[in-house]
């Protein structure tokens, strides 16, 4: 996913001027803005976006500081605009796609923020934008790509990892999925930050928390996932909790630290540490008490995974 | 006539003054014909085309209905604007009823801060609407600055558009 926010901003990029095309191009100065329409199309330092059509809006005049002893004469709004004139926005709708180096993104509607150097990408409230690189696929209701830095924001993330969990050869392909209420990529620390409301789904495996950090190697791989602030794992009847947990990509594995607990059809285990590992299901506790029930499990057609206290 | 100095007042002000080569009129049908006329105008404060300040338009041919309030300029028609914006395009129509400026042919402008070319155009006389057609292509600059204007290579935006179906301007 690194790799999916490195190349959404290949370099910071200079305010410099936007290439267009379009069928027609209106202007209409007193409304300050100027309408493409028809296969529009727009560039700037390596992004490309087209769409249906798109609107163009300048800025209002400089106000000048209020002249006490004149009667303060209207401007901004009421001057009209045509080509020329500072940029405040351009708004594409209508089958919007972004092309960023290998990255593609598509939504309903994309606004161009000349000030803040945004693009923020929208649906049409039936289908969410949705941002890819190569297999990975994230989409989310806002996409805020910045065009001065490397960084994405988006509001509430829907993300699919599958390259960023290398399964074994005869393992089943289970995509990691990702939800949060807002998720911000950060290239230069190879870091994305998930918060409210995060939740984890791997195959059978749920896990919850109020924030996340998924960290990456150079090459765009998923190295560990580090959620903390009250963690809630789930994965069949299993069920724990701890302030912290840390998941290691190459090893499949979840660390429970910070009062972990252990809660398994009646078996309750307290413990320094809990280690679960998710393709076997193994548990390991270290310096554990608790309480065990084996009459709970023994309509188990199988034993019970390993537990290792 | 040759030689012929012209000026529209409206409002009390001088709206536009020019020159003409040679004008031909003809009173019965108020048939107007002139060659290498210069005009200037002067835009009225609050009009679209307030921004661009005085305005000085050249046409190698004009020729007009004064009587049905049509005409056309042909041959070339350039204009600059003191604001340091310029263009040219092969010809132009102006509809008087319609209250109607259009042309049919390649329009190629710039100037501070943007580049823009199209087959054609339409705009009505207080400039309240202009729309290029045919197929727009341009660039602009998002911070507007007006003292920036693009080096000689985005001038002119040359490349034509995927999907212009008409003839760029005929090389004079």
């Amino acid at each position: 996913m690194i790799a999916l926010a490195a190349a959404l901003a290949v370099a910071a990029a200079p305010a410099g001027p936007v290439d267009f095309t379009a069928q027609t191009m209106r202007m209409e100065p007193r409304e300050r803005r100027t309408l493409l329409d028809g296969s529009v199309r727009l560039s700037r330092d390596g992004m490309v976006v087209t769409g249906d059509r798109a609107v163009v809006e300048f800025a209002a005049d400089e106000q000048p500081p209020p002249q006490p002893q004149r009667k303060a004469r209207r401007r901004g709004r009421d001057e009209p605009a045509l080509l020329g004139q500072k940029l405040e926005r351009f708004t594409v709708d209508g089958n919007v796609h972004v092309q960023r180096g290998k990255r593609t993104a598509d939504g309903a509607r994309g606004v161009f923020d000349a000030k803040g150097q945004t693009l923020v990408l929208t649906g049409d409230g039936k289908d969410d934008p949705v941002l890819r690189d190569g297999s990975e696929t994230l989409t989310g209701d806002r996409i805020v790509m910045r065009l001065d830095t490397e960084d994405v924001d988006v509001q509430k993330p829907r993300l699919v990892l599958r390259r960023s969990v290398p399964e074994a050869e005869d393992a089943p392909q289970l995509p990691t999925r990702v939800e949060a209420s807002r998720l911000s990529l950060d290239r230069s620390e190879r870091l994305a930050r998930f918060t409210d409301d995060v939740v984890v789904r791997r195959g059978d495996v749920v896990v919850r928390g109020p924030r996340m950090d998924a960290h990456y190697d150079a090459s765009g791989q998923l190295t560990h996932l580090y959620l903390r602030g009250g963690v809630e794992l789930r994965q069949g009847d299993r069920r724990a909790v701890a302030q912290n947990a840390d998941y290691d990509a190459r090893t499949r594995e979840v660390l429970l630290t910070g009062e972990p607990r252990l809660f398994d059809r009646g078996d309750v285990l307290v413990g320094e540490r809990i280690a679960l590992a998710l393709d076997t299901h193994e548990v390991r506790v270290e310096r554990a008490h608790g309480r065990l029930r084996p009459e709970a499990h023994q309509d188990e057609a199988r034993p019970a995974p390993g537990v290792k206290p | 006539m040759h030689g012929v100095a012209f000026a529209r007042l409206s409002d009390g002000r001088v709206a536009a003054r020019g020159t003409a080569r040679e004008v031909s009129y003809q009173r019965a049908g108020g048939r107007l014909d002139g060659r290498v006329a210069v005009a200037s105008l002067y835009p009225e404060a609050g009009t679209g085309y307030a921004m661009f300040g005085e305005v000085l338009l050249t046409a190698p041919r004009v020729d007009g209905d004064l009587g049905n309030k049509r005409g056309s300029a042909s041959g070339g028609v350039t204009f600059r604007a003191a604001r340091g914006d310029q263009g040219t395009t092969e010809r132009l129509f102006w509809d008087g009823p319609a209250d109607l400026l259009s042309g049919d042919r390649a329009v190629d402008a710039q100037g501070p801060g943007y580049a823009v070319r199209s087959q054609g155009f339409s705009a009505r006389a207080d400039g309240s609407d202009v729309t290029l057609t045919g197929g727009v292509v341009g660039t602009l600059q998002p911070t507007g600055d007006p003292t920036a204007q693009f080096p000689a290579s985005r001038q002119s935006a040359s490349r034509k558009p995927r999907t212009a179906s008409r003839k760029p301007a005929e090389t004079r």
